[in-house]
């Protein structure tokens, strides 16, 4: 660059011609385009962060779904035990309890 | 010069706006590269020369932290996948009560402050209501005065739960108070990792826990497969983003856990159950009498423990917390006379139980162990109904009597021990099992010497006859009846049969057969022998079983047997000198006793071998304590429960009323040298029938007796051979 381009840019700088000094009318649709391109980019970044955030609390449902699931098949294991269910019976009064026979199977 | 006057005149014409809107836009322009300026010194000042502390580098650097992740825990399950032991956590809540104190000392307005104030201890009085009903350990009142004190001495933590499951946790969240969230209501909520068992206490000893790693405790299955129960640990990097959430950090690196393989065991928790429900009833009231007490059942054709039992009388309560079938050695009674049979029927020695053996008073075996053949009043017994110089084997077994087994040990084995010595090492009976859990404690023999096994005095090795100087444990005899049960195929006792992960399996454990003990014939032979001990022949003598036995909706072969447990000084008040000099008693007549029943049911085609040993504490001797009475009760329970409700015996009730225990096969014997019809029975049927018509057995097939020869209600001389042919 020459030394009178050189003083013509510094110019343009202070007298707020830089863009024009630049040619930038020339290369506007690309600026605008680039301008869009990194709001794009911005917003899919927050957009991302954002689903990543959705992801994490679906994470934790699951998560808590699956323990809620663990206890509740727990549970049914505990009345599951023969001994309990008999005890329960026997508390509420009832006359059921084990059987007498073996069962006959009417059908194969 | 034109152009130095064009440039003149314009700018004439446009000197004073120009220079106006100029000189401020020159300005604005000169200040924005000057602060730019300004920026680009602060940006490079800070990126090559500034040096913070530490503290405000933490501070302000977006955080990225390893968080290692846990992997859940396998699973234990039973055999039909039942959960035995999961993972799934507990939450433990805590409060702050302290909340909002701060915010609402900073209002200037005293009867404002007060009432924010009142406000919230009503609401803190709404939730000492609702925390009372979750808690009942504390009423209302209490609950309220603990929470009020606290925040009157400004804690910031109280605990309100140690550990609550994920239903009891929402409930407490929706509470008065604590529904308004963390930092208004105070509420403070953390998992917390557990191990949860659905069925308590069942099989606890067997099962264990998380925390044997850090105990004593070796035989359990969390123990001994934690490793693949435990998974390994993953890690990921999260981030914060805004409003303090974090999301994982993806540019990082992240190891996912690996959850733990699940272990499917043999036990059957339904058998379990009735095995330790038929236990406790039997010995509730037993506490002041008894130590320990165990109990388990085995698939008789793999050799898979479905069910194993363990009480430890803990300060007068049953408890699960050691495993006595794996561990505790003690010397086995009449049990072991099933062994001495075997060996005397596997050598040829005796080809049936129904042979005799003499009663001479003279018989030295007799005179040193058992001070003369009159020592065993069962050879009294059985001369009083049967005169003469003979004793038939089977009553011996039947009865238990020492003399009969005493002399076997001693007549065939006395010069060559070795050989009786040869069978207990083939039939595993002089070393530890292998066992997943753990191999289990190795027998002991209180003279023998494995290295000169001539070793030792002949009156211990004559007492081995009915079971005494040689210790093993539970599970030793339960394979060894199991064995019998299974003609002759001993298998070696497991107890876990697959490792799983989402239900794919990974490892497979099969059935092992690890010896023959004997042939099917002497097999089928002492089953029938063994028959006796539940029933016996109701013409003359009874089994040491069959009244406890009674009642007993499947028959059941079996042995009884109870020893005396060695006093040793620590054991008895006034020590040695409290002791006679056999160390069975004390001076006063008190003993402790170890009583057993191993037998297998239903007797004609076995299904499941059982042992019930006790093990008594020190006090005077009652009969129930000996193995025909508890631990025959005990079996007598298990027998009937499985019996309505197992799957073996379904449609059994079509075919009529259930057979009585105490009946033996339907053919009659008969006693005059005519050969009995032994049609339609199974094999061990007509061989008691055939053995007790003075015959012999010699059978090809499988099933029941299709045909045999010579033909039925022919007269052949005793002794002689019946063919039989057994179809399916």
């Amino acid at each position: 660059m020459s030394a009178k381009k050189k003083g013509g840019f510094i110019r343009s700088l202070f007298t707020g011609e830089i863009l024009m000094s630049m040619k930038a009318d020339k290369y506007f649709v690309h600026i605008i385009y680039t301008f869009f391109l990194i709001l794009g980019c911005l917003l899919l970044g927050y957009r991302i962060e954002q689903t990543f955030v959705k992801a994490e609390r679906n994470k934790a449902t699951i998560d808590e779904l699956k323990i809620r699931n663990a206890e509740l098949i727990y549970k049914v294991e505990q009345q599951h035990r023969m001994t309990k269910l008999l005890d329960e019976l026997n508390k509420e009064g009832s006359d059921v309890s084990l059987p007498t026979e073996p069962p006959v199977i009417l059908k194969k | 010069m034109a152009r130095k006057k064009d440039t003149g005149e314009i700018k004439g014409t446009t000197s004073t706006g120009r220079d106006r809107i100029g000189i401020v836009l020159y300005m604005v322009n000169v200040a924005a590269i000057i602060i730019s300026i300004l920026f680009i010194i602060r940006i490079v000042k800070i990126q090559y020369f500034f040096h913070p502390e530490e503290k405000l580098v933490e501070m302000f650097t977006p955080s990225s932290a390893k968080t290692i992740l846990q992997p859940v825990r396998g699973t234990i399950m039973a055999d039909d996948g039942s959960l035995l032991a999961t993972s799934f956590p507990s939450y433990r809540i805590e409060m702050d009560p302290s909340i909002r104190k701060g915010e609402f000392a900073a209002v200037e307005d005293e009867s404002l402050r007060k009432s924010y104030e009142d406000t919230l201890q009503t609401k803190i009085g709404r939730l000492s209501v609702c925390l009372a009903e979750v808690f009942p350990e504390k009423d209302a009142g209490t609950w309220k005065k603990t929470i009020l004190d606290a925040r009157a001495e400004n804690k910031g933590n109280l605990v309100i739960a140690k550990q609550v499951d994920y239903f009891t946790m929402k409930q407490i969240e929706e509470f008065p108070l604590f529904d308004e969230g963390r930092f208004k209501g105070g509420i403070k909520i953390t998992q917390v990792p557990a191990r949860q068992y659905p069925y308590g206490a069942l099989a606890k000893s067997t099962i264990g826990s998380v925390a044997d790693t850090f105990t004593t405790r070796k035989n359990t299955l969390e123990l001994r497969y934690d490793k693949e129960l435990r998974g390994e640990n993953g890690y990921e990097y999260t981030r914060t983003i805004d409003r303090r959430q974090r999301i994982q950090d993806y540019d990082s690196t992240y190891r996912q856990p690996v959850d733990g393989y699940d272990v499917r065991t043999t036990i059957d928790i339904r058998l379990q159950d009735i095995a330790d429900r038929s236990l406790r009833e039997n010995i509730e009231a037993e506490t002041k009498n008894l130590d320990y007490a165990c109990a388990a059942i085995m698939e008789v054709k793999t050799g898979a423990v479905k069910a194993m039992v363990n009480l430890t009388n803990t300060d007068g309560v049953w408890r699960e917390n050691y495993n006595h079938v794996l561990n505790h050695l003690g010397e086995p009674g009449s049990v072991f006379k099933g062994v001495v049979l075997t060996a005397v029927m596997t050598d040829g020695y005796v080809k049936s139980s129904l042979e005799t053996i003499p009663i001479r008073a003279s018989e030295g075996a007799a005179v040193a162990t058992l001070g003369g053949v009159h020592g065993d009043r069962h050879v009294s017994e059985y001369l009083s109904q049967h005169p003469g110089d003979e004793m038939q084997i089977r009553f011996g077994f039947m009865r238990s009597s020492n003399y009969t087994f005493v002399y076997l040990l001693d007549h065939y084995y006395r010069n060559q021990s070795k050989k009786f010595y040869q069978h207990l090492h083939d039939w595993h009976l002089d070393d530890s099992i292998h066992f997943e859990l753990s191999p289990t404690a190795k027998p002991t023999n209180r003279f023998y010497d494995s290295e000169n096994p001539v070793s030792g005095t002949l009156i211990s090795f004559q007492q081995m006859g009915f079971g005494y100087t040689i210790r093993i444990t539970p599970m030793h005899l339960l394979m060894f009846y199991n064995a019998i049960a299974n003609g002759g195929k001993m298998m070696n006792p497991y107890i876990v049969s697959s490792i799983e992960k989402d239900g794919k399996v990974y490892e497979q454990f099969s059935p092992r057969q690890i010896a023959t003990v004997c042939s099917k014939e002497i097999a089928d032979s002492l089953n029938v022998t063994m028959r006796t001990v539940t029933g016996g022949d109701p013409r003359s003598y009874r089994g040491t079983a069959a009244r406890s036995m009674g009642g007993a909706r499947s028959q059941v072969a079996g042995k009884t047997g109870s020893a005396f447990i060695y006093l040793e000084a620590k054991d008895v008040p006034g020590g040695r000198a409290n002791i006679e000099g056999n160390g069975q008693h004390t001076l006063d007549g008190r003993c402790k006793k170890q009583a057993t029943f191993v037998g297998f049911f239903p007797a004609e085609n076995p299904q499941y071998s059982v042992i019930v040993t006790l093990y008594t504490r020190l006090g005077p001797w009652k009969s129930e304590f000996d193995g025909g009475g508890i631990p025959a009760l005990v079996v007598k329970d298990i027998v009937n429960a499985l019996y309505t409700t197992d799957g073996f015996w379904n449609d059994t009730a079509a075919d009529g009323p259930a057979a009585e225990a105490t009946t033996l096969p339907t053919a009659t014997p008969t006693n005059d040298g005519t050969v009995p019809d032994l049609k339609g029975l199974s094999l061990s049927d007509a061989l008691w029938t055939a053995e007790k018509s003075g015959f012999t057995i010699k059978w090809t097939g499988e099933g029941k007796v299709a045909s045999q020869t010579p033909a039925a209600g022919k007269n052949e001389i005793q002794g002689t051979a019946i063919q039989v042919v057994l179809k399916r």
